[in-house]
């Protein structure tokens, strides 16, 4: 990937979204501090950062010149994964903060599980925007993930006890198998993402209609 | 001839524009998706827990639309309301005859529709809950007026947010500021929580039935919730008003006038 690229994505990445975001992410910490040593409570705000950093990620990465830029030599998906790793210099570090944060407050944080519920979010957070722009050719899609996390989230809280998602805390039984279904939500959602972002000129062209 | 035999043709009477343009934008706001899905999952939600027992029955026409349609709405008035300045049209809607002000009337006036579509939806809700019996309590107009009145604000909010600024994404944190203290005004002593835009009047149970009614007036409440709207679409014309220290006043006014309401409505 080129310096050019880079910059230009650089340039175009919205930071005051970004800062919004950060910043009400470092305020959710702050606001809940004292309530942090409780393992449950340290699961729900870093679900809470999560979803602010996960929709920060995807209005960073929303182009609403997208119809533009797709005639130009750099591909869509060039586009999106300077744009991405950009961010990702960003907000990983806020993230490792939020969680350093918690474990500093006495809660014994499972890094690994909730940066797995991170990584689906931001997954969707992505997938969803990437699909309303190729199939539906919506201009600004960005701006309907913040309100589909939460939505999901929310959908999610509701769901039975077979299929729950949003485990309290790692002593709950079903924690594992919760976040089993959370790696099959980050691939599916990749998968989204990955056909979303596909070149249509290089699609195959099926045998009926050679 | 003279004019007088001729008889002089006056042009005809025309509604305002205000009124023109909410129409527009009402239909627009309320056959947005997002407030399709939001009309949706409010009557899946009647449908699921409307006839639990007689308390799940009274939340439905009381409570029930300010989370589901009222939150969808806000969304989509915030998305219709922003449309011009995401789509870059500021420059063509400034030839036209209408000035920005009009326009942000407009919207406001197009808030009115989403209500009256969640007014008709509790009516006739309620009326299907009084002949089939489901009330220990019938909730009362109050209580009713409640729902739609929340949607109006919502809708009035988003509008307001949409015209504040435009910066993304920060409609879905003003949200989740609401949600977030609501949720934390619910937790506190049962006297304070008509503070709160989302007031659920029948005592929560670990049962659907009937446990009582919680403490404060219903009718005081849905004054607060009007001043309260009156300041959300006030606070839509602060940068687009050519004197916006009116606006800034008349805020004040507003703000000041609330107080009485919501003191008004505490047990």
């Amino acid at each position: 990937m080129s310096g050019d690229v880079l910059r230009a994505s650089a340039r175009a990445v919205p930071g005051r979204a970004v800062a919004l975001h950060l910043t009400a992410a470092a305020v959710l910490v702050a606001v809940t501090w004292r309530a942090l040593d409780h393992d449950s409570a340290a699961v729900l705000v870093l679900r809470g950062v999560a979803v602010l950093l996960a929709t920060a990620l995807a209005l960073a990465v929303d182009e609403p010149a997208a119809s533009l830029l797709d005639a130009t030599p750099t591909p869509l998906r060039q586009r999106l994964a300077a744009r991405t790793g950009l961010c990702c210099a960003v907000l990983l570090p806020a993230w490792l903060l939020a969680v350093a944060a918690a474990t500093l407050a006495g809660a014994d944080v499972p890094v690994r599980a909730m940066s797995l519920e991170l990584a689906a979010l931001a997954a969707v957070g992505l997938a969803v925007p990437a699909s309303l722009r190729r199939w539906w050719q919506v201009s600004e899609p960005g701006l309907v993930s913040g309100p589909v996390l939460l939505g999901a989230l929310l959908a999610a809280a509701h769901l039975p006890r077979e299929l729950v998602l949003l485990a309290g805390s790692p002593v709950d039984p079903a924690w594992t198998v919760a976040h089993q279904r959370w790696a099959v939500v980050l691939v599916l959602a990749a998968a989204v993402l990955a056909r979303a972002v596909a070149d249509p000129a290089t699609a195959r062209v099926g045998w009926y209609r050679r | 001839m003279s004019a007088v035999a001729l008889g002089v043709l006056s042009p005809p009477r025309t509604l305002p524009l205000p009124l023109v343009l909410g129409l527009q934008e009402g239909r627009r706001i309320v056959r947005h998706p997002i407030a399709l899905a939001g009309l949706a999952l409010m009557t899946v939600l009647v449908l699921v827990v409307g006839d639990n027992g007689s308390r799940d029955a009274f939340e439905v026409v009381s409570t029930g639309p300010t989370f589901f349609y009222g939150v969808f709405t806000y969304f989509a008035a915030n998305l219709v309301a922003s449309r011009d300045r995401r789509a870059g049209s500021g420059e063509l809607l400034a030839a036209t005859p209408s000035e920005r002000t009009a326009r942000v009337a407009g919207l406001c006036v197009g808030a009115l529709v989403p209500t009256a579509v969640c007014a008709a939806f509790v009516v006739v809700v309620h009326a299907l809950n009084l002949a089939r019996d489901l009330y220990v309590v019938s909730p009362d107009v109050w209580h009713l007026a409640q729902g739609p009145l929340t949607v109006l604000g919502g809708a009035l909010l988003g509008i307001m947010v949409a015209r504040m600024t435009g910066v993304p994404g920060v409609a879905l944190l003003v949200m989740i500021a609401m949600v977030l203290f609501n949720a934390w005004i619910s937790e506190h002593d049962a006297a304070v929580q008509p503070l709160g835009t989302y007031v659920s009047w029948a005592t929560w149970a670990l049962h659907p039935h009937w446990a009582g009614m919680e403490p404060g007036s219903p009718a005081w409440h849905v004054a607060y919730l009007a001043v309260l709207c009156a300041l959300a679409a006030c606070g839509s014309f602060l940068r687009e008003a050519r004197r916006p220290w009116r606006v800034v006043a008349l805020g004040a006014g507003l703000t000041a006038l609330a107080v009485v309401p919501a003191l008004a409505q505490l047990p």
